[in-house]
């Protein structure tokens, strides 16, 4: 079984970045049994014209994306680690099944831990 | 798979709890003065276990360190899955900026000890620069708070007290190590161990009581090294400790199971340290001699009420609660008053290894009173046993928790709450044992007892 992790980083190496400021992310894709990953892309979360700020509530004014979008943008990933993350984000992500994480560890052994949770909390008949 | 019952018929879950977890011995900390716990730990423990023994429990509120002051680094999924050590690291600098305390003392609890958080590794790292900080490993499931208790006291004097005190060779004649009550579980721990500590240096003694308003707090935790031997007045709390000081720093230690309530305990628990500490006894004599006359001047005075049989006064007990006051109610009530032990339940799961010796404490009350204890601590079959106790045609007196409520109303007994939880209760210093306690406690039964009918 594979899924996938966006992550946020300066450079490629710690997972720095406010979620709602990241330019792009970098997508992670793991295969559970194998205990393997790899980076398949990076995606660039510049979807309007203006400058890149994801606030989940309306914020006076200046153009962004809103975290529909960014949902839309990150749809086929099953978590998110990134430096820090705000509440409504936070929610908003839960609701469309995307886990978010604040991982104060870098990109290599936070993927590691990730998938050790991960295959925990997905065993059979859980 | 079948699940295992004892003799008793109490599996490994309760109803009606008795105590907290480990990690409710934080309050331990509390109780000392200038001492600041920080919880290593879910974002409810500390809240749980302040609501239960600070709160529902005598209303004895937090103080300074207790309650919504203490640290703790609310562990979530984060760091569950990536280790909660940056989180405990940015804690303790953000509580060394803002808090103000004479010892911090890290309690790990259940999420940091079953990721495998390195507590000792942060702590360490703060230790290197001289702060006054040390980590106790308390995670929930390692016991009760009776058990965390002796966890963080041995953490405290292993890299606190051990690292910072001088002259630990020199042993101070008359100066003892006093480990009694365990803070804030014991409801009336602040008022009793006020009162301890003056029976013992009315006795003659220098004494470091360690917890409460009647400690130097931290400094005198510093001077643990220095007593001449440690008193353990409990049936077995204490005992852990008493047994690591007696390896560590060479010291002796006396045992008494029975913390005296009344006259006759409190002149038999004084000639019994004063022997042992082989200090002249003239002092103790004459504080024996003085207290003594207040204490029956004022119990004269009572017996024109006790000596009239208009109230049916109860004459069968029960006591349900912790080790220690059970053991120290049934010698007073029995030997003071003279009432009939009927049944007796130990609800703070004793170690087995201790059992047996409390067991035959209760052999021998007095030269003619034998009676038998329970260890349990389920509320339903604590309930169930009581209906089931043969107390006579007079209406019992129920010595127990806001749990017995119900029951003493079902057998139209009086129930005096003496032990965790005692919600009805606002405990602010009074004490129940000693001299002065022991005439509080028969202010608070027989007011009971009176106003039944009210």
């Amino acid at each position: 079984m594979t899924y996938r992790i966006a992550v946020t980083s300066s450079d490629g190496e710690q997972i720095d970045q406010h979620f709602g400021q990241a330019n792009q992310f970098d997508i992670i894709e793991v295969d559970e049994q194998k205990n393997a990953w790899e980076k398949i892309e990076t995606r660039s979360s510049v979807i309007g014209k203006d400058v890149v700020v994801v606030c989940g509530a309306s914020c006076n004014g200046h153009k962004h994306n809103s975290i529909e979008e960014i949902i839309n943008l990150l749809a086929d990933c099953k978590y998110i680690l990134t430096g820090k993350i705000g509440k409504h984000s936070y929610s908003a992500l839960e609701r469309a099944g995307i886990t978010a994480l604040e991982s104060p560890v870098p990109i290599h052994l936070a993927v590691e831990k990730l998938n050790q949770y991960h295959k925990k909390i997905t065993r059979k008949g859980r | 798979m079948s699940i295992q019952k004892d003799c008793n018929g109490q599996t490994n879950s309760i109803n009606q709890v008795r105590y907290g977890c480990a990690l409710g011995a934080l309050h331990s900390v509390v109780a000392i003065p200038g001492a600041m716990p920080i919880a290593h730990c879910g974002p409810g423990c500390v809240d749980k276990q302040y609501t239960s023994l600070a709160f529902y429990n005598g209303f004895q509120g937090g103080g300074y360190s207790g309650g919504a002051v203490t640290p703790s680094s609310n562990l979530g999924e984060n760091e569950v899955i990536f280790g909660g050590e940056k989180k405990l690291t940015d804690l303790i600098k953000a509580t060394l900026k803002i808090m103000e305390a004479d010892l911090f003392v890290v309690l790990n609890g259940c999420i940091g000890e079953i990721v495998g958080d390195d507590v000792s590794e942060v702590i360490t790292q703060f230790q290197k620069e001289d702060v006054p900080i040390v980590y106790a490993e308390t995670g929930g499931f390692k016991g009760n708070n009776f058990i965390g208790h002796e966890i963080i006291t041995e953490a405290i004097i292993e890299q606190y007290v051990d690292k910072y005190a001088i002259h630990k060779e020199k042993k101070e004649k008359g100066l003892i190590n006093v480990w009694s009550e365990l803070p804030f579980q014991n409801t009336f721990w602040r008022g009793d161990l006020i009162e301890l500590k003056r029976i013992l240096e009315g006795a003659g003694f220098k004494v470091n009581i360690l917890f409460g308003n009647g400690s130097k707090g931290v400094e005198e935790w510093l001077t643990i090294p220095n007593a001449q031997f440690n008193l353990v007045v409990s049936p077995w709390l204490g005992l852990k400790t008493a047994k690591y000081l007696e390896e560590k720093y060479n010291q002796p230690y006396l045992h008494i199971p029975v913390l005296p309530i009344g006259a006759k305990q409190t002149a038999e628990f004084i000639r019994e340290v004063v022997k042992f500490g082989e200090i002249n006894d003239s002092r103790a004599n004459e504080f024996i001699r003085q207290e003594e006359e207040e204490y029956y001047y004022f119990l004269e005075h009572f017996t024109d009420f006790y000596a009239e049989y208009w109230w049916g006064l109860p004459a069968t007990y029960a006591v349900v609660g912790d080790s220690t006051y059970n053991l120290a109610l049934n010698k007073f009530l029995v030997n003071q008053l003279g009432l009939i032990p009927a049944k007796q339940i130990i609800t703070d799961n004793v170690p087995k290894k201790y059992r047996e010796a409390i067991a035959k404490e209760y052999e021998s009350i007095a030269n003619d009173v034998s009676t038998t204890v329970e260890f349990i601590e389920d509320g339903y079959i604590v309930g169930k046993i009581l209906h089931e106790t043969d107390f006579g045609h007079k209406p019992p007196i129920i010595f127990g928790t806001t749990w017995e409520r119900d029951t003493a109303k079902e057998l139209k007994g009086h129930i005096v709450e003496v032990g965790f939880p005692a919600s009805y209760e606002i405990v602010i210093n009074k004490s129940y044992i000693g001299y002065r306690g022991a005439l509080t406690l028969l202010e608070k039964i027989f007011t009971t007892a009176i106003s039944k009918s009210a």
